[in-house]
């Protein structure tokens, strides 16, 4: 279109659990390498994005660590604020959780929420999750929810799929992507039946990733935009 | 940028193009335009690039499932048509079973061919195998008129042009969100309908007769999907016409036209039936031009001029704001450096 003009918007949903210590530092350097693959291979394609932002999610389990339970950055805009960016993922401990399972779906739910950039003639939505975990299910303790719970999260999985699937209630239909590295596990493996424009990675977190698999990703994405 | 198989006739009015945004990775197909006696098949495939991300190594070449899609489907229609072109055969809503199952066999056939155990370990609804768009018109041409059959998966699309009602669409965009072709530019909903080795689409199916002589083309959204509006695909492709001496001219400049806009691959097959020459067609167009600027084209002109006038005195101002706020900042602290001199003796230390 004449003038077109491209923002992405990319929210990372990271568990901060205890299980994730081994494979932490992988994580995080694959979340600091998203943005500068996705901008190369736009670049590929000769699509020039005006705005890019990122934020992130980083998770535990509210059943288990009180505040430490979620942590939630701004977005920041990038590259201008890619030390900001850099600091915040280099500042992620992984700690506490308890047992299996963690509250990744909350995360989920939180991420779609997301001041969305709604300028702009083409527009991708970008949730990648990683996760070593199950979730629990949303109606999990519904009648005695944490004092530290975040309002309006779904009261379950079916409404959360309908965050998703329905008509833009939070993030557009037509921009919308999600990317979830996480095991075969409840409930990761009936979204990944059930919802659209959504990709699956099942390991622990993406661990194993093969570059190959990491490609079509990104490809996915760029070439949708 | 490739050319067809030129079968059409020398004295025909007819075009076709395939330009690639990224060389030798072009998703679209080369386009079809087939034409015997007084029946004529044109079609177009464009490889869905996010949904066909997988990728398949051929002959030592990773190749997507959209690049190969495209190419295998086009060429497959190419064949069916022809044969039955070739066989007199009417072309009917029966037929389009046959159609279905041929470029399914097709593809099922090739996806067992590259497709490797142990290969790609991603799960996902969105990605599909070779799956592509496709869009073709067989066309009959009679003494007055001509009966169309325009057919399609996806969003590649199907046009008549006539010169006293200007572009009109014959197909219509399998979308998930039920945008009209206006708000579908901007709002750019996934499609519910496309041709995949999975089996789960449909060939649509629309029959028309209209008056001869008119133009007809089947266009990939490379084509019309970065303009603004319709009717700047339609001027664009007037624009291209009656600028030019010859069809070879009206290639190259729609090529032009297309490519300054475009941000995706584009590809067209086009044929102008019933005109004797490319004389008659620009003549039988000339005033379609004069009306389509009249009535939509001059108003979105003016208005996107003054838009970029206003953008430009706003940068400008932007840029004189951050200077002379630079320079008062400057100032106050000359200011307040000497000020503070007397505002301050008595509390200095």
């Amino acid at each position: 279109m004449q003038g077109l003009k491209y923002t992405v918007d990319i929210v990372m949903c990271i568990d901060c659990t205890g299980s994730m210590g081994d494979i932490m530092d992988t994580v995080k350097a694959n979340a600091l390498k998203f943005y500068p693959d996705l901008k190369s291979a736009l670049e590929a394609k000769d699509k020039h994005v005006d705005t890019l932002r990122i934020k992130v999610i980083a998770f535990r389990d509210f059943y288990a660590d009180g505040m430490d339970a979620i942590s939630e950055s701004p977005f920041y805009t990038l590259p201008d604020q890619q030390t900001d960016f850099q600091s915040f993922v280099s500042g992620l401990v992984p700690r506490g959780g308890g047992d299996e399972p963690e509250n990744g779906l909350e995360a989920l739910a939180l991420a779609m929420r997301s001041d969305w950039n709604k300028s702009g003639d083409k527009r991708r939505e970008i949730i990648v999750m990683y996760t070593d975990a199950s979730a629990h299910p949303l109606d999990h303790s519904s009648s005695s929810k944490p004092s530290n719970y975040p309002t309006g999260i779904p009261a379950n999985l079916n409404d959360l799929t309908d965050w998703w699937t329905g008509q833009d209630t939070y993030v557009s239909q037509t921009a919308q992507r999600l990317i979830i590295y996480s095991p075969d596990s409840t409930p990761w493996t009936d979204i990944s039946n059930e919802w659209d424009n959504l990709i699956h990675y099942p390991s622990q977190a993406g661990m194993g990733l093969k570059e190959l698999d990491y490609e079509t990703i990104l490809s996915a994405i760029v070439k949708s935009v | 940028m490739h050319n067809t198989n030129e079968v059409i006739e020398k004295n025909d009015v007819a075009l076709s193009f395939n330009v690639a945004k990224t060389k030798n990775e072009g998703e679209d197909a080369d386009p079809v335009l087939y034409h015997k006696d007084n029946l004529y098949f044109l079609s177009v495939c464009d490889g869905m690039g996010g949904a066909g991300s997988n990728t398949y190594e051929i002959d030592g070449v990773q190749k997507s499932g959209a690049f190969l899609s495209s190419r295998l489907v086009n060429k497959q229609a190419e064949i069916f048509f022809s044969d039955l072109i070739n066989k007199g055969v009417t072309f009917n809503e029966n037929v389009l079973r046959d159609l279905r199952t041929s470029l399914l066999t097709q593809l099922q056939q090739k996806i067992s061919e590259v497709k490797k155990d142990g290969g790609s370990k991603l799960k996902s609804k969105l990605l599909k195998d070779l799956p592509t768009t496709f869009s073709g018109l067989f066309i009959s041409k009679g003494e007055n008129n001509i009966d169309i059959c325009s057919i399609w998966a996806g969003d590649s699309r199907n046009y008549l042009f006539t010169a006293s009602d200007g572009l009109q669409q014959l197909s219509t965009d399998d979308l998930k969100q039920k945008y009209d072709p206006l708000e579908n530019l901007s709002k750019d909903s996934p499609l519910d309908n496309v041709v995949s080795a999975d089996g789960d689409f449909q060939i649509r199916f629309n029959k028309i007769t209209t008056a001869s002589p008119c133009i007809l083309f089947t266009a990939t959204d490379g084509c019309y999907g970065y303009f603004n509006t319709p009717m700047q695909f339609e001027y664009a492709m007037l624009q291209a016409m009656l600028n030019s001496n010859d069809v070879e001219e009206w290639k190259q400049k729609l090529i032009d036209e297309i490519g300054a806009v475009a941000g995706d691959d584009y590809s067209i097959s086009l044929v102008a039936v019933g005109y004797k020459n490319f004389s008659e067609v620009k003549s039988s167009f000339s005033s379609r031009r004069e009306t389509l600027y009249g009535f939509y084209i001059n108003d979105l002109m003016k208005q996107d001029g003054l838009l970029r006038d206003l953008q430009i005195d706003k940068t400008d101002l932007e840029s004189q704001i951050k200077t002379i706020e630079q320079k008062r900042s400057e100032t106050q602290k000359d200011a307040w450096s000497s000020y503070k001199q007397n505002y301050l003796k008595h509390i200095h230390s």
